[in-house]
């Protein structure tokens, strides 16, 4: 094996994605490494706790039935005092049961880390790709 | 956050950076915000704008001032630079909406919706 062989191997062997892979590819390989991390597993170990929990999976279904309710009777003016203080119960209930709290806590710590990230690629790029991608309502009008 | 997850974000950035789409928005902020013609007109429009809030708030505002308004508006946005950045911008959008799926599928969810900046939508 000569030098020059051995000079060529190591240079292939240096060459970063990003330079012999698509676009798509190394979009591919970040999802990967955002997986990998321990943000991402935790939430999915969470999610999948959550699932699991008939209990957890009933209390967050009614929150969220009593939560849209609210806000659509909210754009006609007709929420009652005792319809938010049983969201508010709801809401208390589900901040003490462990199951919903870890999901929270797992989602949450995952939003900032990938909010990171995002920061972190505007930094290098000068685009914001989260910003430039999602949709710019929000979708209430 | 994880070293690997660094390294990956500056490669993706860097791969984002090697995409035509990215060089032509590049090219297209720097001559929209270059372009004397542009930047008169959109000084004039500024100006116009707080000219006829001062107006607004004073009750003497009349028709003839928001179609000089609207007037305005059209020229600044049918000037061939700003047409260029705005398809320069939707070119670029297409590209990381492409690249938001490849990671929203590997995910399990909407990649740009998450990482986005917090934002009040004010409803």
């Amino acid at each position: 094996m000569s030098d020059s062989t051995v000079t060529e191997t190591n240079a292939a062997d240096l060459s970063t994605p990003a330079e012999s892979s698509s676009l798509e590819d190394v979009a591919a390989q970040f999802a990967d490494a955002v997986a990998a991390g321990a943000a991402y597993r935790e939430y999915q170990a969470a999610y999948e706790a959550l699932q699991d929990d008939a209990d957890a999976k009933a209390l967050f279904a009614e929150y969220q039935r009593r939560s849209n309710y609210l806000q659509a009777a909210g754009q006609w003016g007709g929420v009652r005092e005792q319809d938010e203080a049983e969201l508010e119960r709801l809401e208390r209930e589900m901040s003490e049961h462990s199951t919903i709290a870890r999901y929270r806590a797992s989602q949450a710590a995952l939003v900032e880390e990938l909010r990171e990230l995002n920061a972190i690629m505007g930094e290098e790029l000068g685009i914001d790709l989260a910003a430039m991608v999602r949709p710019s309502s929000c979708g209430c009008h | 956050m994880e070293a690997a997850q660094k390294e990956a974000v500056k490669m993706f950035a860097r791969k984002i950076g090697e995409e035509p789409a990215t060089r032509r928005l590049f090219e297209a902020r720097e001559a929209f915000e270059s372009n004397s013609e542009l930047y008169a007109l959109r000084l004039d429009y500024t100006r116009l704008v707080h000219d006829l809030r001062t107006k607004q708030s004073e009750g003497t505002l009349v028709e003839e001032d928001v179609a000089e308004l609207r007037t305005l508006e059209q020229k600044v946005n049918g000037h061939e630079v700003t047409k260029e950045l705005s398809e320069a911008q939707a070119h670029m959008a297409d590209v990381l909406q492409r690249c938001n799926t490849v990671i929203s599928e590997r995910l399990g969810f909407d990649y740009a919706s998450s990482a986005a900046a917090q934002r009040s939508c004010g409803c």
